[in-house]
């Protein structure tokens, strides 16, 4: 179980990138999604899409407001979700 | 005091290249921008010929941010106005103020539309359409993206008058500076080239269906044309009063010299040749030139069996005993629809700076109704200096520009 967890919290970070056009290095569970990564709030809705999309999942969009970093992200991750087959 | 607008920059994303002296060695030479696309005859096109932007990466001069809410026709058009601001070494930082704005011409959002009622559909839910849904939908986007992109704090506005819209845009922009309530507008317009936007006019059997090389199925003036090829992209023009570009010690490519515009009032698809006649005559009389000071026509000329006809016998009666150089440049690059108007004029300017006239490609017997004409048949080596640009759109909306080009 932990490492499914392990590897959609990897595939996640690895979506951020995509989506997002940067470098996976800097893509971290402690980067701040604004100041470090440049995802905006509008961007944000597009995240929550992607993750949606990807894992078949569905978050509680009152929360968008509250992600500060990529950890914050993962934090709000449903119960059940499933790492994807790459 | 009127001020005079003139031309500081030209932008284009085009069937023919993408760097203007690409375009107009296109243009002298003949070369077609038009394919056969497989997938409209998958779809049940009646016709699968349409332009086509060849090696187009918006990425490359716009970021991530930049480009998420542009749809495509909104990706031609910025990339067309860096490239016309570029072409009018004209610093970003002069735009970020009220004097500046811009006008685009656009008519549709077919295939953003067709995107989110796809996706509406299959998801069973509006909650997977992302951030950018609402603004790739909306006929403004191509204009709002670009103010956003630039700073402007003037005008933003979209003119949509079907295939006038981008005559429209020019016409507009040059009519805010010439009142002095804006000093730098950049105007021009886009056509998105997908199928969604294109299926409605297939449907009415407007295009073409030429089964050969599909290079010589546009045919404009031709007397064996059997209809349009649907094409598209962006160009962009910097218009500036003369003042202000003189200021900034800009090179000035030519002085707008007429604007005029009417409708039909008459049929919802079929124009009536009366609108045009009243448009042309309109804009020289506004221009304050003789019908021999004309150097050339760039007809509106679609290669439709009516259109054609009527308006070579509208341009027959306005010129008289004067009759100036005609052809349409639509024989190579299709009909740009909504772009077509502001297009053309570049064409038409890079012509007056290239020192040449474009044939009218794939003429070989000319239509009787175009007697009296004097259709351009091999590339001259002639400079048109000054000319006018027609453009006629459905529900019989007309536009015709004057421009006499310098080089200051």
């Amino acid at each position: 179980m932990n490492n499914d967890i392990d590897e959609i919290k990897m595939q996640i970070l690895d979506l951020i990138a995509e989506c997002f056009e940067v470098d996976r290095a800097l893509v971290v569970p402690e980067a701040r999604l604004k100041a470090d990564l440049g995802i905006d709030s509008i961007d944000g809705i597009d995240l929550l899409v992607a993750i949606e999309k990807r894992f078949g999942l569905r978050f509680n969009t009152d929360q968008l407001s509250d992600w500060r970093t990529v950890n914050d992200v993962m934090d709000a991750l449903p119960n059940g979700a499933k790492a994807q087959p790459t | 005091m009127m001020e005079s607008v003139v031309v500081t920059g030209i932008g284009l994303v085009s069937t023919l290249g993408h760097s203007l002296p690409a375009i107009a060695d296109a243009l002298r030479m003949g070369r077609s921008g038009i394919i056969r696309d497989d997938e409209r005859i998958a779809l049940g096109f009646r016709s699968a010929l349409t332009g086509r932007i060849k090696d187009f990466d918006p990425a490359e001069v716009l970021s991530r941010v930049e480009r998420r809410s542009m749809s495509e026709p909104a990706l031609y058009g910025a990339v067309a106005a860096i490239r016309a601001i570029q072409d009018a070494s004209l610093d970003r930082d002069r735009l970020r103020n009220a004097q500046s704005g811009v006008v685009i011409g656009n008519d549709s959002a077919a295939d953003a539309s067709r995107v989110t009622a796809d996706a509406t559909r299959s998801d069973g839910t509006t909650r997977l359409l992302g951030s950018a849904a609402v603004i790739h939908g909306m006929n403004s986007s191509p204009s709002m993206t670009l103010s956003v992109l630039f700073g402007t704090q003037g005008v933003c506005w979209t003119m949509s008058s079907a295939c006038a819209s981008g005559a429209n845009a020019i016409g507009i922009g040059g009519m805010l500076i010439e009142s002095g309530q804006q000093d730098i507008v950049i105007v021009g317009a886009v056509q998105e080239i997908n199928w969604a936007g294109m299926a409605g006019f297939d449907a009415l059997g407007a295009f073409s269906t030429w089964a050969g090389d599909a290079t010589l199925a546009s045919r404009p003036f031709s007397v064996d044309r059997d209809g349009l090829v649907p094409s598209g992209g962006g160009a962009v023009l910097v218009l500036e009063s003369a003042r202000h570009a003189k200021s900034r010690g800009a090179r000035i490519r030519a002085m707008l010299r007429a604007y005029a515009f009417n409708s039909d009032g008459n049929h919802i698809t079929s124009p009536d040749g009366n609108g045009a006649f009243r448009c042309m005559s309109s804009a020289l009389t506004q221009s304050g030139l003789s019908p021999g000071q004309i150097d050339y026509v760039n007809a509106h000329a679609t290669s439709t069996v009516a259109g054609d006809a009527l308006e070579a016998a509208a341009i027959a009666s306005v010129f008289g005993e004067f009759q100036p150089a005609v052809s349409s440049t639509k024989g190579v690059t299709g009909h740009e629809c909504w772009m077509s108007g502001a297009s053309e004029v570049a064409y038409s300017l890079l012509m007056a700076e290239h020192g040449f006239i474009a044939a009218n490609k794939n003429l070989l017997e000319a239509d009787p109704a175009c007697v009296g004409l004097d259709l351009v048949r091999e590339t001259r080596s002639v400079t048109p200096q000054r000319f006018l640009s027609n453009s006629f759109g459905f529900g019989g909306t007309n536009a015709c520009l004057i421009f006499e080009a310098m080089n200051e």
